[in-house]
């Protein structure tokens, strides 16, 4: 399973990466509304990353224990 | 990174439940201090208060002594230049002086002249004349008048603007409301 989330997982880090990189100059505009936006898809992406590499391996492993202990009791 | 990535995945595998029930957990966290946020609809928050312009612009407002206002238009479609309206205008003004927020006596209206409707008209034509005046506390036509009311700080302009549409002597006629 670990290894199945291994080139996916790269894909994912990366783009979440890139785009959290790429909204960080707005957080030196002097309008505040651009810099609370630049944080905050900034920090979007770095959940989304977590989420989509803690969260989805999380749950498959959680319906797929369900899965096996339904066929061991049939 | 990659590694990294390893032990996220590795952890999501390995306790899944611990996971599952956090990530509920922060959700819930979140969701409530969403109630916390405010709406800040204030185009000078766009500045941080620090910022030169905002420092200078409230600088020159202490030194003129210039606050911000609200104004508050009385319709008529007959003319305002009656009696009744100038009178209840009057007492309206009284009111509106009293409210916690704004400025003690610095309502500017045609009203605030105290006026009796034989001398309103005389007046009215003075203010007409006047160019600081004209179109500004008394329509051209004579069926508007408005009143501006200075208030002490911007940020209690909502609280100070509800306070005068709830006052009773505006839920009555003759004025009409208008939101």
């Amino acid at each position: 399973m670990a290894q199945m989330f291994e080139e996916p997982g790269r894909a994912i880090t990366r783009n979440a990466l890139i785009i959290a990189l790429g909204f960080l100059p707005m957080m030196f505009a002097s309008l505040l509304p651009y810099v609370i936006v630049a944080a905050l898809m900034s920090s979007i992406m770095v959940l989304s990353w977590l989420v989509s590499l803690l969260l989805i391996p999380a749950l498959i492993a959680l319906f797929n224990r369900e899965h096996r202990k339904e066929e061991v009791t049939a | 990174m990659q590694t990294a990535q390893r032990t996220i995945v590795d952890f999501g595998l390995n306790k899944p439940k611990t996971v599952v029930i956090g990530a509920l957990v922060i959700t819930m966290i979140l969701t409530a201090l969403i109630m916390t946020a405010k709406i800040d609809t204030d185009p000078e928050n766009m500045l941080p208060s620090d910022d030169p312009v905002r420092v200078l612009n409230h600088s020159i407002r202490e030194d003129f002594g210039t606050s911000d206002i609200i104004a508050l238009g009385i319709i008529n479609e007959s003319g305002v230049l009656t009696e009744d309206i100038l009178g209840k205008t009057e007492a309206l003004v009284e009111e509106i002086n009293n409210i916690d927020g704004v400025v003690p006596g610095g309502v500017i209206s045609f009203a605030a002249a105290s006026v009796s409707s034989q001398d309103a008209d005389a007046v009215a034509e003075a203010v007409a004349n006047n160019p600081l005046l004209a179109g500004k506390v008394i329509s051209p036509d004579g069926k508007g008048l408005a009143l501006y009311i200075p208030i002490e700080s911007k940020s209690e302009a909502n609280g100070v603007s509800s306070d005068i549409k709830d006052l009773e002597s505006l839920q009555r006629s003759p004025y009409k409301r208008r939101q």
